[in-house]
C-alpha cells in the first residue's frame, strides 16, 4: 500500500512518514500544496494524508483540484476544530478528518479503515482459503499457524489479497509496494512472489505472463 | 412590596399625581374662595344698601317738613314746622323699595347747598334736638320690602338704641341679638360689620344717636347654592384629575415602553448572541441616540468578541502544530525498540516543537501584558547604544544566514522603557534578516528629528506584497505560511513591535516593494508624555 504525506512542518512530516513506513506502508512526502497535487496526480495512492495549512496551494484547494480527476481516499490533517471547518473539509471530498494533535496509532488505524473502506473489506481480517490475514496486526497464518513473512512480502500478499480473485498487474505492484526513492529491479517482484509461493504454497499465487498475477479465492 | 414604586413609570405617575393635584387644590380653592366672597359680598351689599337706606329715612326731614321748607322758600317766610304725625301713612314707592329720604338732601354731600337754602331749617335738622325729639321724628316702614329675601321669607332689621334698647324692629327672626362687642369694633373700624348666623346673613351699621342698625334676610337658598359650587368644584377637579393621571399614565407607558423593549434587547443579548440589536425605530429622539449608542458599543463589543476568539482560535492552532508534532515523534519513539540515534532524533523534534511553544508563550504573554496598558518605566536611553547591543546579539544568525549588517548611526537619546525598545528592535532585526536573501544586505539607521527619532531598518529580501501590508500587524497573520514555517517566528513579532511603538506613542511605516525588500521605520517621540495612555 503506498501514501502520500503532504505536511509542510517537517518535523511532523518525518515523524509520519516514518511511522507509516514502520507500518508497512511505501510513503511519499511532500512539504507544499503544489508539490502535493502534482505527485498525487501522477502516482495511484491507496490513501493521501493532507495538511489542511500549506504553502502554495493548501489542501481543501488541492483536494478540490484532485477530485476534478482522481478518487483517491484522503485523510484531512488540521489544527482547525471548529465543526464548519470539518465539514467543509469532508463536503469538499475528503474521506476522513483528524484533527492535530492526534495520535500516531489513531492515524493509522484511520489509514487502514480507509484502506478497508476503498477496498470494499468490512474488517481487518481476509480469509482465502486456509490463508488468514490480519490488516491490522499485519499478521498472516496458515490453519491457524503463523507464517513469517517480510515486511515487503507481507505488503505484496497484502495488495493481492485485498485484490484477491482480480488481475493484479506488476506496474500495480510497482506503484503501491514501492515509493519514489525506490530504485527497485522489476525481477524483485518476481523474487518476492517465489518467496511467498515457498512459505504459502505453490498453488495460491497464479503467474499470468506479461500480465500479473491473480491471488485465488 | 416597595419595588414598585422605584419603577420610574411609577415615580413619574406618582409626581404627575402630586403636581396636578396641587395645581387642582390651589386653583380650586382660590377660584372657590373669591367665588364665595362675590357671591357674599353681593348679598353683604344688598343688605348693607338697605341699611343705609334706613340709615338715611332716619336721618331724614319728614316730606311734610320739606315741603313746607319749599312753600317757606317760595313765600320767603319762615318755616313751619309741623310736628311729626305718628299716624301719617307710610308712603312707598311703587316698585316696593323702601321709603328713602330724597337723597339730595342727604347731609354730608348736600350740606352746604341746604345751609345757604334752609339756614333755619338745617340748624334744626342738624343738631338742637334731643334724642326723644329725632325718636319722633323719624318714621321707619314696619318692614323691608320682600323682594330683598327672593324666597327665603323677608329681610328684616332692628335698631338698638345706645343703651342696647330697641328702639324699633320689623318681625325679627328668633334669636336676633344685639352685635357683640367684637362686631361693635369692627362697624367702628370698617363703618359696617356682617356676620352669618345660622341661616341668616346680617349687616350692621351705625345710625344717628349711637344707634346700631341690623338688616338680615335669610340666606338658605343662597347657601345652598355655594354648597352646590362647591361640590361642581370638587368635581370638577376631581374628573380633572382622573383625566389628567389616565393621560399621564398612557404618556408614561408610551415613554416607557421603548426603554421595556431595549432591556428586553438588552437581556437577550450575551456573548453567544451578539448579533442582535436593539430595534430603535419608533423612539424618541432621546431613545432613539441611546438605542444607537447602545448599538454601536455592540458593534463595538461583537467586534472585540470576534477579534478574541480570532485571537485564541489562532493561538491554538499555533500551540497545536508544535504539540502534534511533539506527540507524533514521541509515540514514533516509543512504538518499538530504537538505536541511541534514533532516540536523539525524536528527543530533537520534541525539543524544537518544545522551544517553539515557549516563544509563541513568551509572546502571547508579552503582547498580553501590552494589552493591559501596563504603567511604562520610562528612562532616559541612548538609542543608539541600545540598537547595537541588539546588533551584537543577532550577528550570530545574521552569519549563519549570509547576510550583511550595515549600520549608520548618530548618537541620539530617547525617553523609553529599556526592555520593551530592545525587544521591538530584536524582533524588526531578526525580521529583516530572516526574510533577506543569502547574502542579502540589512541596513540599520538612526536619525534624529525636530522633536523625535526614527530608526529604519531596511532590507532588501523578498518584501512584502501589497496586498498583505494592511494585515502585517495583525497577530498570527503571516505573508506566506511556508516562509516563516522555514524561518520559524510566531507571527506575533511585529504585533508586538506595534503595540510598543504604540505605548511609547510612536508611530511604525512600512514600505515594501516585493522581491525588492521592505523598510520598517519608527518614529519615536523624544519625550514622553507624563499622562497614561488610555
Amino acid at each position: 500500500m503506498r501514501i502520500l504525506v503532504v505536511e509542510d512542518e517537517i518535523d511532523l512530516q518525518e515523524s509520519l512518514a516514518q511511522a507509516l513506513r514502520e507500518d508497512g506502508y511505501a510513503v511519499d512526502t511532500a512539504d507544499n500544496g503544489e508539490d502535493g497535487l502534482y505527485k498525487a496526480k501522477v502516482w495511484e495512492y491507496d490513501v493521501i494524508v493532507l495538511d489542511w495549512m500549506l504553502p502554495k496551494v493548501n489542501g481543501l484547494e488541492l483536494l478540490r483540484q484532485l477530485r476534478k480527476v482522481k478518487k483517491t481516499p484522503v485523510l484531512l490533517l488540521t489544527a482547525r476544530d471548529a465543526v464548519s471547518d470539518r465539514v467543509a473539509g469532508l463536503d469538499e471530498g475528503a474521506d476522513d478528518y483528524l484533527i492535530k494533535p492526534f495520535n500516531l496509532s489513531e492515524l493509522l488505524a484511520r489509514v487502514r479503515s480507509i484502506i478497508r473502506r476503498s477496498t470494499g473489506h468490512a474488517s481487518n481480517r481476509i480469509l482465502i482459503g486456509s490463508i488468514e490475514i490480519d490488516l491490522a496486526s499485519k499478521t498472516v497464518r496458515e490453519s491457524g499457524n503463523p507464517i513469517e513473512l517480510t515486511a515487503r512480502e507481507y505488503a505484496m500478499l497484502e495488495l493481492l489479497a485485498v485484490h484477491a480473485g482480480r488481475l493484479v498487474s506488476r506496474t500495480m505492484i510497482y506503484s503501491h509496494i514501492f515509493d519514489e526513492k525506490d530504485d527497485t529491479l522489476s525481477n524483485l517482484v518476481d523474487v518476492h512472489i517465489s518467496h511467498l509461493r515457498k512459505k504459502l504454497g505453490k498453488d495460491v499465487i497464479e503467474t499470468r505472463r506479461g500480465q500479473g498475477y491473480i491471488l485465488h479465492v | 412590596m416597595f419595588r414598585i414604586f422605584r419603577s420610574l413609570r411609577w415615580r413619574l405617575q406618582a409626581w404627575h399625581a402630586i403636581i396636578l393635584l396641587s395645581v387642582i387644590i390651589v386653583f380650586g380653592s382660590l377660584l372657590h374662595w373669591e367665588m364665595l366672597r362675590a357671591h357674599w359680598d353681593r348679598i353683604d351689599d344688598e343688605l348693607l344698601g338697605a341699611a343705609r337706606i334706613l340709615e338715611g329715612s332716619m336721618n331724614a326731614v319728614p316730606a311734610t317738613i320739606l315741603e313746607a321748607m319749599a312753600k317757606d322758600v317760595t313765600n320767603r317766610s319762615g318755616p313751619r314746622r309741623r310736628p311729626p304725625n305718628p299716624n301719617r301713612p307710610k308712603r312707598e314707592l311703587p316698585d316696593g323699595a323702601m321709603q328713602p329720604g330724597p337723597p339730595q338732601l342727604e347731609r354730608p354731600r348736600e350740606r352746604p347747598m341746604l345751609d345757604w337754602m334752609f339756614p333755619r331749617i338745617a340748624g334744626e335738622v342738624n343738631s338742637d334736638r334731643s334724642q326723644e325729639e329725632w325718636e319722633a321724628t323719624i318714621e321707619l316702614p314696619p318692614q323691608l320690602p320682600g323682594h330683598l329675601g327672593r324666597h327665603d321669607g323677608p329681610a328684616y332689621f332692628a335698631i338698638w338704641r345706645k343703651d342696647g334698647s330697641i328702639l324699633t324692629e320689623s318681625k325679627l327672626p328668633p334669636g336676633t341679638q344685639i352685635p357683640t362687642d367684637s362686631l361693635r369694633n369692627a362697624i367702628d373700624r370698617d363703618r359696617y360689620a356682617r356676620q352669618q348666623r345660622g341661616p341668616f346673613r346680617e349687616v350692621f351699621i351705625r345710625g344717628p344717636y349711637a344707634t346700631t342698625i341690623c338688616v338680615g334676610r335669610p340666606v338658605a337658598v343662597e347657601q345652598g347654592n355655594t354648597a352646590r359650587m362647591t361640590w361642581t368644584l370638587i368635581l370638577s377637579g376631581l374628573s380633572v384629575l382622573s383625566v389628567g393621571l389616565i393621560g399621564g399614565w398612557w404618556f408614561t407607558k408610551r415613554a416607557i415602553e421603548p426603554i421595556e423593549r431595549m432591556s428586553k434587547t438588552a437581556q437577550r443579548i450575551s456573548a453567544n448572541s451578539l448579533t442582535e440589536r436593539i430595534d430603535v425605530g419608533g423612539c424618541d429622539s432621546e431613545l432613539e441616540g441611546l438605542g444607537a449608542s447602545l448599538n454601536t458599543m455592540l458593534d463595538r463589543l461583537a467586534q472585540a468578541f470576534e477579534q478574541q476568539k480570532q485571537f485564541t482560535a489562532d493561538a491554538s492552532h499555533e500551540f497545536r502544530t508544535p504539540l502534534s508534532v511533539m506527540l507524533a515523534s514521541s509515540e514514533l519513539a516509543l512504538s518499538k525498540q530504537r538505536t541511541a540515534d534514533e532516540y536523539r532524533e525524536q528527543l530533537t523534534k520534541c525539543q524544537r516543537a518544545a522551544t517553539r511553544m515557549r516563544e509563541l508563550g513568551d509572546s502571547m504573554l508579552t503582547l498580553a501584558r501590552l494589552d493591559a496598558n501596563p504603567q511604562l518605566d520610562f528612562q532616559l536611553l541612548e538609542l543608539s547604544a541600545l540598537i547595537l547591543e541588539s546588533i551584537e546579539l543577532i550577528r550570530p544568525l545574521a552569519q549563519e544566514r549570509g547576510v550583511q549588517l550595515e549600520v549608520k548611526m548618530v548618537t541620539c537619546s530617547v525617553e523609553g522603557n529599556r526592555s520593551m525598545l530592545r525587544q521591538a528592535i530584536d524582533n524588526l532585526l531578526s525580521n529583516a534578516i530572516k526574510y533577506s536573501e543569502l547574502s542579502g544586505l540589512v541596513s540599520v539607521r538612526c536619525n534624529v528629528l525636530e522633536n523625535s527619532v526614527e530608526l529604519e531598518v531596511e532590507d532588501n529580501g523578498i518584501g512584502i506584497p501589497e496586498s498583505a501590508l494592511p494585515k502585517l500587524f495583525d497577530r498570527f497573520y503571516r505573508v506566506d505560511e511556508s516562509r516563516s514555517r522555514v524561518a520559524g517566528g510566531t507571527g506575533l513579532g511585529l504585533s508586538i513591535v506595534k503595540k510598543i511603538v504604540n505605548c511609547h506613542h510612536g508611530d511604525i511605516v512600512v514600505t515594501s516593494r516585493e522581491g525588492h525588500g521592505t523598510s520598517m521605520r519608527v518614529i519615536l517621540p523624544k519625550k514622553q508624555k507624563s499622562e497614561p495612555l488610555t
